[in-house]
């Protein structure tokens, strides 16, 4: 036997280990991807405009004046008046305030109670998944404009009572998605890795369950925004929901209904608020679900 | 080589992307293969050996570039064929077995229409003859019933008569060279034995020449009659089944070797360690791709790629410091 | 770092002299599959039955076996990661199942596991330091305790200290490993659980985390139940084996015994199986592949489990035999064994 040839024990790190940690690296990539800026270049003036409109210099959105009604585009109202004379542009404005108000909480609070529900139900498992998936199911089987519109005739008129209701309809949604993220990675060995520590459930649940299952809630959060917006317009549109005078995207529309060949503007104008909003949160979430999907980024390294 | 090679390769480069990181997965690879020979490429992941096996056929994606390098196939320039002449090339002059019989084999499709196809394409053979020839192969590669396997869906068979039915499929057209990537890794171990003695076997009887690319040195030993490792794309030594095992001359053939525990070795002693990791191929180091993990390295395997160097067709090396003395070394193989 | 004639030769415990830190008894794990079909038969998957080992401290069992043997089953209910259907699990002599949940939590963990896919045994939302910290935060050691003892299990296990800063997908194959070994040493456990450890990793690699597993063991008198299809590593590393079909064990020796002299068929089948990196021993050495593939064990055969695949079977093998001790510390399950006792392998 000959002697062996001595062994350092000690690892070389990799070169490629050095390089900063992935966090970073998301971002850099949310800001490079196309749709993302896209997206942001619609949102952003939206939002800004609707949440600095009390300190911007627009005509008092309910203050009417009926000499000027149903004047078409002017230099002096650029969207020109309504049945009752009220500046367009700063109605619509307005409207973008409450309708995008009630998108966001309705999507905020239904996601965040979804994400509540999904987790217990996939985590769990056993008899207590099975009641909450047939309890889910029943409200999956209705459209959720139904169960919004069916919640605001209970509720009444009003924004908190559309925001509810909204909510309402879309937490299943919202809980199933997220139940089925947790079924996906509820027994990966990095879980296992944890029960053997002794962990107990809610520091799994809190430490590795809900931010590894986030990241697509955050992709569903501007859909479920765009949807809300687009919900509680066709409700109030219906009359029920936000009532006049307070704007809204959905009442306006409504309030140009009757009139929609004299003074087309008062009903186009949010309509096409309407729809440029929408398509621009779907390209944010698009653009941000093609940077954190883990199947497209394996994709491009190929 | 006496007899005129079967399929002959020199310098194939493989690689993949363009703009930032270009992925060099094979860097300059030659070798002939005689007719009727059991040749195996061993070699880590990202050494390369897959996507050299799937150039071999031209089978690779969309954004693999072969920058240069010839393949002749029984006389043929493979990478000069058209699309049409490379069709009649697949299936009937060379066949293919991959790693996962389930993803080879499509789920919807009975198992004999399957078989059939490439006999019915290459060969014009009509339904009853391809079906008989086929059933004569499912009972050749080893399947109980035959006639009754024509008729199932390969989802209602096990990973191992898959791999059979695949192996019979490449048979079917009786080509002269099967290339077989990985056909054991997932399956299970007394399984594996079965395959692998059945591609010997076959070998033998068909004269079929095949490429058996693996990272398992133990499969190697029993079935190849001539070994190429590969590493960073390169083929690093090449030679007969017991020149690599019983005299290896690079390092890294030496190292792994010594590094696997042998089922006859002592026990009490630590495995000897390749020290570092395997390469990145999207920075390959200028010189020998070895050299940040060999501990016998000289001033030229940093700067300088070494040539393959020894007998011509024989058992040759590239390493600055394998042919020659290695007197600064001492070391010998653990037996 | 010289390696010194102490290094080398690694001393063992005499089998059978050593008290047992971790034995398990009559270990049992069925899965309900449901029905097929509403009124067609309960389908039961008995994964693992009627196991039975020990390992005492500084030793290591080998659990080998094919797909559907039993075997991960068997690791996970040490580890305490499955519930057994029945049986015992002593550490030290506590009963495990039946202690009390605190006392329970405390208990486990003692026993670590090591897995085999080092990617998905690691939070990639997390760095890996925080990763090898979580057992220690869990038990409420404060931060600075926890970032030291970080560093030191990463020097424990040959890693820079910096690395702790990593997210995984950073980091190769290898290290990944030697962050799952570094993890499960964090609680200084009693018994490691190593399931198919190198199985994921390269070739050039898997001697280095043997190795380390090796040195620990040296270093910190652990227990280790290392599962593995790869006998080589098995023979050089394991100081007992067990060999598993069908969630039994069919044959359980020490390791220089169960090479040199397989008494039960699927032993010597699998020995067989499994190539030998030597052309000269693979040219001489006979071929007895079994035929057929591995049966599923949701519908195993009655009587001796590997009855259908064995080249010696008779009647008798429709009674299925007991695990016996043929010599001291040599168990099979074969009604035939006492055959083959001092012959040569195959």
């Amino acid at each position: 036997m000959t002697a062996i040839v001595p062994v350092p024990e000690q690892v070389r790190t990799n070169p490629r280990s050095l390089h900063g940690p992935p966090r970073f690296d998301v971002v850099h990539r949310l800001v490079a991807n196309r749709r993302v800026i896209a997206g942001l270049v619609i949102v952003v003036p939206f939002v800004a405009l609707a949440l600095f409109f009390p300190v911007l210099p627009f005509r008092p959105p309910n203050a009417s004046s009926l000499g000027d009604r149903l004047s078409s585009p002017s230099l002096s109202h650029p969207f020109g008046t309504d049945t009752l004379g009220r500046d367009q542009l700063s109605r619509t404005v307005a409207g973008a305030r409450i309708s995008i108000m009630v998108g966001v909480l309705a999507a905020a609070i239904s996601i965040s109670l979804g994400m509540l529900i999904g987790t217990v139900a996939g985590y769990f498992g056993g008899w207590v998944d099975s009641i909450v998936s047939a309890v889910l199911n029943v409200f999956l089987s209705f459209p959720g404009l139904l169960i919004g519109l069916l919640l605001v005739a209970v509720f009444g008129p009003g924004v908190w009572q559309i925001v509810a209701a909204v909510s309402i309809a879309f937490t299943p949604r919202a809980a199933r998605l997220q139940r089925a993220s947790v079924l996906s990675m509820r027994n990966r060995p990095y879980m296992d890795a944890a029960r053997q520590a002794a962990a107990p459930t809610w520091w799994i649940l809190l430490r590795h369950v809900v931010p590894n299952t986030v990241s697509p809630m955050l992709v569903v959060g501007s859909i479920f925004t765009a949807d809300a917006i687009l919900i509680e317009a066709t409700i109030s549109f219906t009359g029920l929901g936000i009532v006049p005078p307070t704007p809204s995207w959905g009442s306006i529309i409504k309030g140009g209904q009757a009139v929609l060949r004299e003074a087309w503007w008062i009903s186009l104008v949010p309509a096409m608020c309407l729809i440029v909003f929408a398509i621009g949160l779907h390209l944010l979430a698009d653009g941000t679900r093609q940077v954190i999907d883990p199947s497209e980024q394996l994709e491009k390294q190929r | 080589m006496s007899v005129a090679p079967l399929l002959s390769v020199r310098d194939l480069h493989v690689q993949f992307g363009a703009r930032r990181s270009v992925v060099r997965a094979v860097n300059g690879v030659d070798f002939d293969l005689a007719p009727g020979e059991r040749f195996a490429v061993v070699g880590e992941s990202g050494s390369g050996k897959s996507v050299m096996s799937l150039a071999l056929l031209r089978l690779l994606p969309r954004n693999a570039l072969i920058p240069s390098g010839t393949i002749r196939l029984a006389g043929r320039d493979v990478l000069s064929l058209t699309e049409r002449d490379l069709g009649r090339l697949r299936g009937r002059d060379a066949a293919m077995v991959f790693q996962d019989p389930m993803s080879s084999l499509n789920p919807v499709l009975r198992i004999g229409r399957q078989i059939t196809a490439p006999m019915r394409r290459h060969l014009g053979a009509d339904e009853d003859h391809a079906h008989a020839r086929a059933v004569e192969l499912l009972g050749e590669v080893g399947l109980p019933d035959p006639e009754r396997a024509m008729r199932t869906f390969p989802h209602e068979l096990s990973g191992g008569m898959r791999q059979r039915v695949l192996i019979a499929m490449a048979l079917s057209c009786r080509p002269s060279l099967i290339i077989a990537d990985e056909p054991t890794t997932a399956l299970d171990v007394t399984v594996q034995a079965q395959i692998i003695r059945l591609l010997t076997r076959l070998s033998e009887e068909h004269s079929v020449a095949m490429i058996l690319v693996t990272h398992d040195l133990g499969i190697v030993a029993r079935f190849a009659q001539r070994v190429a490792v590969m590493y960073g794309g390169r083929f690093v030594e090449v030679g007969t089944v017991d020149e690599i095992f019983y005299d290896p001359r690079h390092p890294y053939t030496e190292g792994l070797l010594r590094s696997i525990p042998h089922t006859g070795a002592e026990r009490t002693e630590l495995l000897y360690q390749i020290d570092g990791f395997p390469p990145d191929p999207t920075s390959l180091p200028p010189g020998c791709a070895f050299e940040p993990r060999c501990t016998c390295s000289i001033e030229v395997c940093r700067n300088q790629v070494p040539a393959l160097e020894g007998e011509e067709g024989g058992h040759a090396a590239r390493c600055w410091v394998a042919v020659g003395d290695r007197v600064h070394r001492r070391v010998e193989l653990v037996r | 770092m010289m390696l010194t004639e102490d290094d080398r030769i690694i001393e063992r415990p005499q089998t059978g002299s050593a008290v047992p830190l971790l034995e398990v008894e009559g270990l049992s794990k069925t899965f309900d599959l449901g029905r097929a079909k509403w009124t067609g038969p309960k389908r039961l998957l008995r994964a693992v039955v009627d196991a039975t080992f020990s390992v005492a401290r500084g030793e290591t069992l080998a659990l080998v076996g094919e797909s559907g043997c039993g075997k991960t089953t068997t690791a996970r209910m040490v580890a305490l990661l499955e519930t057994p259907t029945a049986g015992h699990i002593r550490l030290g002599g506590h009963d495990l199942r039946a202690l009390s949940g605190h006392e329970f939590r405390r208990e486990r963990r003692r026993v670590q596991m090591v897995f085999q896919d080092s990617m998905a045994s690691l939070d990639p939302r997390m760095r890996v330091g925080h990763s090898i910290a979580e057992p220690l935060a869990v038990t409420g050691a404060p931060r600075a305790e926890r970032d030291r003892r970080v560093d030191q299990l990463l020097e424990q296990v040959g890693l820079e200290t910096r690395i702790a800063d990593q997210f995984p997908q950073t980091l190769s194959g290898g290290q990944r490993q030697r962050i799952g070994i570094a993890r499960a040493l964090a609680l200084k456990p009693d018994v490691i659980v190593a399931d198919e450890p190198t199985s994921a990793l390269d070739l050039s690699i898997r001697a280095q985390v043997v190795n380390l597993l090796r040195r620990i063991q040296r270093e910190l008198d652990i227990a280790i139940v290392f599962i593995s299809h790869d006998l080589g590593t098995v023979r050089h590393l394991a100081d007992r084996v067990a060999v598993m079909y069908l969630g039994r064990i069919v044959e359980q020796s020490p390791t220089e015994q169960l090479f040199a002299n397989p008494l039960h068929p699927y032993t010597r089948a699998l020995i067989s199986a499994v190539p030998v990196a030597d052309p000269k021993v693979e040219r001489d050495r006979q071929w007895k592949v079994p035929e057929g593939d591995v049966p599923s064990p949701i519908d195993p055969p009655s009587g001796c489990a590997f009855r259908a695949r064995c080249p010696h079977a008779t009647d008798t093998c429709l009674t299925r035999p007991p695990l016996d001790e043929l010599r001291p510390g040599r168990l099979v399950a074969c009604h035939f064994a006492d055959r083959w006792i001092g012959t040569k392998t195959a």
